[in-house]
């Protein structure tokens, strides 16, 4: 295994060392400084130099944060909508994704053509005829019309994830219960799914982060303040003058952190699913 | 694998499974995707359009005659080729240092790839903060290096407010590249290095001969992925520039969303769309040709 690292693109361990930490310190030091500018009196947030260092008795802004705030609101919706984006979409996904895996049939690759060309389109596309059908379906200023369009879009991604991890689990298991005269249905729910859970699991938490971020869908299809997720909410502070800037980097944490320590959890599964998705 | 026995007996089956899936994806985008052709030939300012206000293809012709519609082609197509670039070469440069084997790999790692599980709204707010023209830590940084005096007010300043926003998109986004292709990497025969090295090959000659061509097909994927998401992007330029100033940052998904809900003009924002979509199925297909191309020798 350690010969596949033979080939050393940094000359020397201190090179590479450097580099990598490099990388590391640029990715990372956004997150870090809005931690450090959340844990901070407000007037220190203007001095100059500024502060490098967070102050970690400052910790009272997360309770001026909901004291001052409607986040929770803002969180009761976003774990609303995002439950609901990933119940429908991981649910109607499982059934598509052993289809594609497991039966060879007319249309199959239309439809997997289909399911690619969902996710090529900004959604800035499909918002104004999405607004004229959810005024007719009488459904703006309602959670459900987000969950809705949110899932069709993050459907497609979960059944590349799952069905990349079914096409690995071998066939024979389920042949065998197909002779004894299980009908396929049948394997899929005592055989195939349990095997799975895996990615089940990988495309529960992608859909429910995905629909954590969503922004767009919410301010336009649910503008009403009390319909508020968490995105919408945060986004409603720039420009607006009034909210310090602690209170504002407070709110980042608390809406980031979740999503950063599920994405580090699965990011191997996740980026496997995605790009699997593209190849076929 | 399929089923050879099971897939026999009922034809209907794989159908019933996609149908309810299906059925989602054909209301809330096929439908939508359809409407909107229908709504891009109408002269429309409400958002249902009356028979007696079709316009046949003016929508089409005020786009092409609008030079917002010009210049915000070129921002959308600068700002997709630069970020695109920009994370594929990152990414390749993070994965390539990242594949070596060294003490605390996997902290390193998961400090490199912190970014794409930040929620844009959150990078959106925290890269706000960094960029603020008097108290941002960019323009601390800018003044520590000194390469500048005075502040830039990165994002209202028309020169630097698109270089801005494609930053925090090439921020959040290069890890992905990071992770695919260091999975690429990992991928390798080893024997094929231990080859070259017999052979006395330089790094440089068997980066160029053993990993480039290993990746390659991981490197296509990733581009069309950058590619389709830059033309995606929407809430980090939405939440920091609304477009501005002066157009600067008005990437096509803006322009649409703007045309629509803030100036009204349905019909053209439709027929906008349209251009938009086009472009995004260009891009695949040139990907896809180019994947096609390389299977061929």
């Amino acid at each position: 295994m350690s010969m596949g690292r033979a080939w050393r693109t940094v000359p020397g361990l201190t090179g590479t060392y450097l580099l990598a930490g490099l990388f590391a310190v640029g990715a990372a030091f956004p997150l870090y400084w809005m931690v450090v500018a959340a844990l901070q009196p407000g007037r220190e947030l203007f001095s100059y130099p500024p502060r490098l260092l967070p102050r970690l008795g400052e910790l009272g802004v997360f309770g001026r944060l909901f004291a001052t705030q409607p986040m929770l609101v803002w969180l009761a919706n976003t774990v609303l909508v995002a439950t609901g984006v990933a119940l429908i979409s991981v649910g109607l996904a499982v059934l598509a994704a052993y289809a594609l895996s497991r039966f060879r049939f007319p249309g199959r690759t239309g439809i997997q053509f289909v399911l690619l060309l969902t996710q090529m389109l900004p959604s800035t596309v499909l918002i104004v005829p999405l607004f004229i059908l959810f005024r007719q379906l009488h459904m703006l200023n309602t959670r459900t019309a987000i969950v809705l369009a949110q899932a069709a879009l993050v459907a497609p991604i979960a059944v590349w994830i799952i069905k990349a991890f079914m096409d690995t689990i071998p066939v024979e298991i389920e042949e065998a219960a197909l002779i004894d005269g299980c009908s396929p249905l049948a394997v899929l729910g005592r055989i195939t799914l349990p095997l799975a859970a895996p990615s089940i699991v990988a495309a529960f938490a992608m859909s429910f982060f995905e629909a954590w971020n969503v922004f767009v869908y919410a301010l336009t299809f649910a503008p009403d303040r009390e319909l508020w997720v968490s995105a919408v909410g945060l986004a409603s502070w720039i420009g607006e003058l009034t909210t310090p800037v602690e209170i504002m980097m407070s709110g980042a944490v608390v809406f980031a952190l979740p999503s950063v320590v599920v994405f580090l959890a699965l990011q191997q599964r996740l980026v496997g699913g995605l790009s699997a998705g593209a190849l076929h | 694998m399929p089923h050879p026995s099971g897939g026999r007996r009922q034809a209907w089956l794989p159908y019933a499974l996609v149908g309810p899936l299906l059925a989602l994806i054909a209301l809330f985008v096929l439908y939508p995707m359809a409407h909107g052709v229908r709504v891009s030939l109408y002269d429309s300012r409400d958002l249902v359009p009356r028979p007696d206000e079709f316009a046949g293809l003016a929508n089409f012709a005020w786009l092409w005659r609008s030079p917002a519609t010009v210049k915000s082609v070129r921002v959308t197509v600068l700002y997709v080729a630069v970020t695109t670039a920009a994370a594929t070469l990152i990414g390749l440069a993070s994965a390539l240092v990242l594949n070596a084997s060294f003490r605390g790999r996997a902290l390193f790692r998961a400090a490199v790839t912190i970014p794409w599980g930040t929620p844009l709204v959150a990078s959106a707010l925290i890269w706000f903060w960094m960029f603020d023209p008097q108290y941002g830590v960019v323009n601390y940084g800018v003044r520590l290096l000194g390469l500048g005096t005075q502040g830039i007010a990165w994002l209202i300043s028309p020169q630097w407010a698109l270089p801005a926003v494609m930053t925090v998109d090439v921020w959040r986004t290069f890890p992905f590249g990071t992770l695919v292709l260091l999975t690429a990497l990992q991928g390798i025969d080893p024997d094929l290095y231990g080859a070259s090295a017999v052979d006395g090959a330089g790094r440089t000659a068997v980066f160029r001969h053993i990993v480039l061509p290993s990746i390659r097909p991981s490197l296509l994927i990733l581009g069309l992925l950058y590619t389709i998401w830059g033309m995606k992007r929407f809430d980090t330029i939405w939440i920091l520039t609304q477009g501005g100033p002066a157009d600067a940052t008005n990437v096509l998904s803006v322009f649409i969303y703007r045309e629509a809900f803030r100036n009204f003009r349905v019909g053209q924002a439709s027929a906008l769309a349209l251009v938009g979509a086009g472009l995004g199925l260009l891009a695949a297909i040139a990907y896809f040709a180019l994947e096609k191309r390389d299977e061929h020798g």
